[in-house]
């Protein structure tokens, strides 16, 4: 059975709405749909329900999709996930989905491929994942501490942390986590790109590059400040931060000839 | 007229491509260990170990023990660095502590106060 859940973006749209029910038809697909008014209700459906989908579809913005990544621990685990989206956005690039129609007709063809998750405070993620540090209007110098695979301590005062997933490379594996901080909050999309950024020539520097303010490769860490943290949907974090190689397959509907490093890297292909 | 045999200042570009780099406003103390190149730019305290490069930047502060295949200084270090092939210490660093290496090339400039001791490879 197929579990479909709808974000606002995705219950605002009538036309989606109605293409869905000719597609559902169409294919002659059973599912419960969950209309969904944020993110945190993702978790509590997953923990109760998850169990019985074989296929997850998050429709509308990016950040429906990951949340269902986040609680893919409550899937089954031959449960694929897939996306159709509202709205053009990274994810829409990674998976080669033009729009909704393209979204449904990919979730047809049921190509499916497995990736590896990397998990954060018991949440996982696929790509990457921001951290940003909310500054107090009061505070004037917020400290963000690392603690690195138990062997090194960094002090940093940064505005955002960025862990890029590595291990959906096919070679090598099992490589650690890229841990990436900046002093600024507005980066370019391509900072979500870590294979682009490693072809960029040296002295061909972006402003991104110019804000870096450590990077360094990481089995596990732990990340705590004196500020609040919130992730890239601005969801308040629970500190200490515990980042992790816990893996986790995460099995996923996709075009039928994207090309894998399209999907981990898509600025390298566009 | 511009003289044309006038030696122009070496100023090393600092790479921040890396996949250890350690930006200036950072402090960071443990220990590393790596078969990857390592920038510094900030403060560090501990040990580093790397078959790479390792490079201290200009307003870099380090107390460490380094073991590299190839060390350039530019910053304040103080520590004992083990490097098998070249240690370059250039003019605006400042170093103290044991040197260990093959190759040695200390630019006009610099102040060092070690002990060193040369090895070929």
């Amino acid at each position: 059975m197929y579990a479909l859940f709808l974000d606002k973006s995705a219950q605002d749209s009538q036309a989606l709405q109605a293409y869905l029910a000719s597609w559902k038809q169409s294919q002659k697909i059973v599912s419960e749909d969950y209309l969904i008014e944020n993110v945190e209700q993702i978790t509590t459906i997953c923990r109760e329900h998850g169990k019985k989908y074989s296929t997850i579809v998050g429709i509308g913005s990016e950040a429906t999709f990951q949340a269902l990544i986040s609680d893919s621990r409550y899937f089954d685990e031959k449960a694929v996930l897939a996306y159709i989206p509202t709205a053009a956005n990274i994810l829409t690039k990674r998976l080669g989905i033009k729009d909704y129609k393209d979204g449904c007709a990919i979730v047809a063809q049921r190509k499916i491929i497995e990736l590896t998750a990397l998990s954060i405070n018991q949440k996982y993620f696929l790509f990457d994942y921001q951290i940003e540090v909310v500054k107090g209007a009061t505070q004037d110098s917020p400290t963000t501490h690392i603690h690195l695979d138990k062997t090194m301590q960094i002090d940093l005062p940064t505005d955002v942390v960025i862990f890029h997933n590595r291990n959906q490379e096919l070679l090598p594996h099992n490589s650690p986590l890229l841990l990436e901080a900046y002093s600024q909050k507005n980066l370019s999309t391509d900072k979500r790109n870590v294979l682009k950024l490693a072809t960029q020539h040296l002295y061909n520097m972006g402003e991104d590059e110019k804000r870096l303010q450590l990077r360094i490769p990481a089995h596990t860490l732990q990340i705590d400040s004196n500020s609040e943290l919130v992730d890239m949907y601005n969801h308040k974090l629970k500190t200490p931060i515990a980042v992790g190689l816990h893996k986790k397959s995460i099995r996923l509907i996709v075009k039928k000839g994207q090309e894998l490093q399209a999907i981990l890297s898509p600025g390298l292909i566009s | 007229m511009r003289n044309l045999f006038k030696k122009k200042p070496l100023t090393i570009p600092f790479n921040n491509f890396a996949e250890y780099y350690i930006g200036a406003e950072v402090t960071a103390s443990g220990n590393c260990k790596t078969d990857q190149d390592v920038y510094i730019d900030g403060k560090f305290h501990g040990e580093i170990k790397t078959t790479g490069l390792i490079e201290l930047a200009k307003n870099s502060k380090i107390e460490a023990d380094i073991d590299a295949r190839t060390a350039i200084i530019e910053g304040d270090f103080t520590g004992n660095a083990k490097v098998l092939d070249e240690l370059h210490i250039t003019s605006c660093a400042s170093v103290n502590g044991t040197l260990q290496t093959a190759n040695y090339i200390v630019d006009k400039g610099a102040v060092v106060n070690a002990r060193t001791k040369m090895e070929r490879t």
